[in-house]
């Protein structure tokens, strides 16, 4: 019972200037040479007339996202399907890697934070780019000047919200699955140790409570909570860009 | 002795911060069944009432998930600060 | 693989925080090079192929309607050309009928027409023949009965008389 450690990720190599490449980032290379991999399969040797379900496969996922960025943001965000499409399966596989054992890459803030930051500063590019410099500038004394540092909290709020909640989820997931292993294994060892003799050591060693349950859990916190997660933090990256671009009359 | 209070002060605070699971739920529940009542009005609506309905319990659920990462930070990161502090 | 230690649960490392965006915009790169671009080069071709179809279609659809229109002229006119041949037939057998028709009645008017004053001659002749007998009967008769011989130029007018009457009465 004593042994239950919830940490970061491991630090794997140091580079100079105090430089550290962690677990993290290689788990998050791993997950895109896989992307990059499936594409390139996908796509190569591609017909105009189709004759294989990799090439069927790669055109509903290119007009899937597009029609999805569309819809969401209107014609002329297109550019931004490749972005989108990056992000919502950079999450998705990093939020899956849990279910092969491996540290997934979005239970570190760094990276959620990072990405948030990303769509942190398309939305003030956006707002900057329709209104103008001072106009934005003006928007935070708004309705009156002692309202400033709550506009400013506020404004800092979008992307530290989408950070924390996607950390959240993904983080506490792992916390909850590691707890109820180690408990799984605490009752495992209680139930089946008080079995006589050799049989009763042999079998409180064995993992048998915990085959079944961790599955039902990491169901839930892996894949549901992965995806909708994914889902949402690209959904709320499009809206909040698209709203941001939308003229204020 | 302090490293105790400390403990127990971090440990007590971090249960009390779950306590910001409780809004979230009551919250998403009333939305769950405000779509499904909207679902079964309109049920060809359903997949856009869906995908409302999870962005809004996404949105909800920030709250829960602050208080979540408080409680984090109370069991893994305050403990270290505060005994290096004593 | 150098193990170097853990990072703490919750930590920020600006370093970490570059790599991770860098990290998303690099996929973003590989996604739009190998996966955007390649299939939206074949949807664009497949969308001009489409379209080549579409006019080819409607060229040859055009092309079609116009192979019917002369088709369905040329017919009507054939039509026509056999309507005006059996009229002009049909007109040109009747004619000749009616004509044939004629011609046959006539023909038979002339042979009957002929045919009736053979008779007539024939019946005058022999009138003429049964006259001159008679009157030649009557004269050797009448010499006969005088016992002299009558003149024959003195007397011929008073005997044709005779024989007019007699042939009246023999015509009644």
């Amino acid at each position: 019972m004593s042994d239950i450690s919830v940490s970061g990720a491991k630090i794997l190599f140091e580079l100079p200037f105090g430089l550290t490449i962690s677990e993290t980032q290689v788990n998050m290379w791993i997950v895109m040479a896989v992307i990059a991999a499936i594409c390139i399969w996908l796509t190569h040797g591609m017909k105009v007339k189709p004759d294989s379900k990799r090439q069927i496969v790669a055109e509903f996922l290119v007009k899937t996202v597009t029609n999805f960025v569309e819809s969401n943001m209107g014609k002329r965000f297109s550019g931004f399907t490749p972005y989108v499409a990056a992000l919502f399966s950079l999450a998705l596989c990093s939020s899956l890697l849990s279910l092969l054992g491996m540290y997934p890459p979005t239970s570190d803030l760094n990276t959620t934070l990072g990405w948030a930051l990303v769509t942190f500063v398309l939305i003030t590019y956006y707002k900057i780019r329709t209104s103008g410099i001072g106009k934005y500038l003006k928007g935070f004394t708004e309705p009156v000047f002692l309202m400033t540092p709550m506009n400013i909290i506020g404004e800092m709020a979008t992307p530290v919200s989408m950070a924390f909640r996607m950390f959240g989820n993904v983080a506490s997931g792992s916390i909850i699955s590691t707890l109820v292993y180690a408990g799984l294994a605490w009752l495992n060892q209680a139930v089946f140790g008080w079995l006589p003799g050799v049989l009763g050591d042999m079998a409180a060693e064995l993992p048998i409570l915990q085959l079944g349950i961790p599955a039902i859990l990491s169901i839930y916190f892996d894949v549901f909570s992965g995806v909708l997660q994914a889902f949402i933090f690209c959904m709320l990256t499009m809206l909040y860009i698209a709203s941001a671009a939308e003229v204020e009359t | 002795m302090e490293r105790a209070l400390v403990l127990m002060g971090c440990a007590i605070g971090a249960g009390l911060s779950m306590i910001a699971g409780i809004g979230p739920g009551i919250g998403e529940g009333y939305a769950v069944g405000k779509a499904c009542e909207a679902i079964a009005r309109q049920p060809e609506q359903k997949g856009s009432v869906t995908t409302t309905m999870l962005m809004g319990c996404a949105i909800a659920e920030t709250t829960g998930i602050y208080g979540l990462v408080v409680g984090m930070l109370l069991i893994f990161l305050a403990p270290g600060m505060f005994l290096n502090r004593l | 693989m150098l193990l170097a230690g853990t990072l703490e649960f919750i930590s920020l490392n600006v370093w970490h925080i570059v790599m991770a965006i860098g990290n998303l915009l690099i996929l973003m790169l590989i996604l739009k090079k190998f996966l955007f671009k390649p299939v939206q080069k074949i949807l664009k071709q497949r969308e001009e192929e489409v379209a080549k179809i579409y006019s080819d279609a409607d060229d040859a659809l055009a092309k079609a309607n116009e192979d019917k229109n002369t088709y369905e002229q040329k017919m009507m006119s054939a039509k026509q050309e056999a309507d005006n041949l059996i009229k002009t037939a049909t007109e040109r057998a009747k004619q000749e009928s009616s004509e044939i028709v004629a011609a046959a009645r006539s023909e038979a008017e002339r042979r009957l027409k002929n045919a009736d004053e053979d008779i007539e001659l024939a019946k005058r002749k022999a009138a003429d023949e049964m006259k001159n007998s008679i009157s030649e009967m009557v004269i050797g008769i009448a010499e006969q009965v005088v016992e002299k011989e009558i003149d024959a130029d003195a007397h011929s007018a008073l005997i044709d008389e005779a024989i007019d009457s007699l042939g009246d009465m023999y015509e009644k």
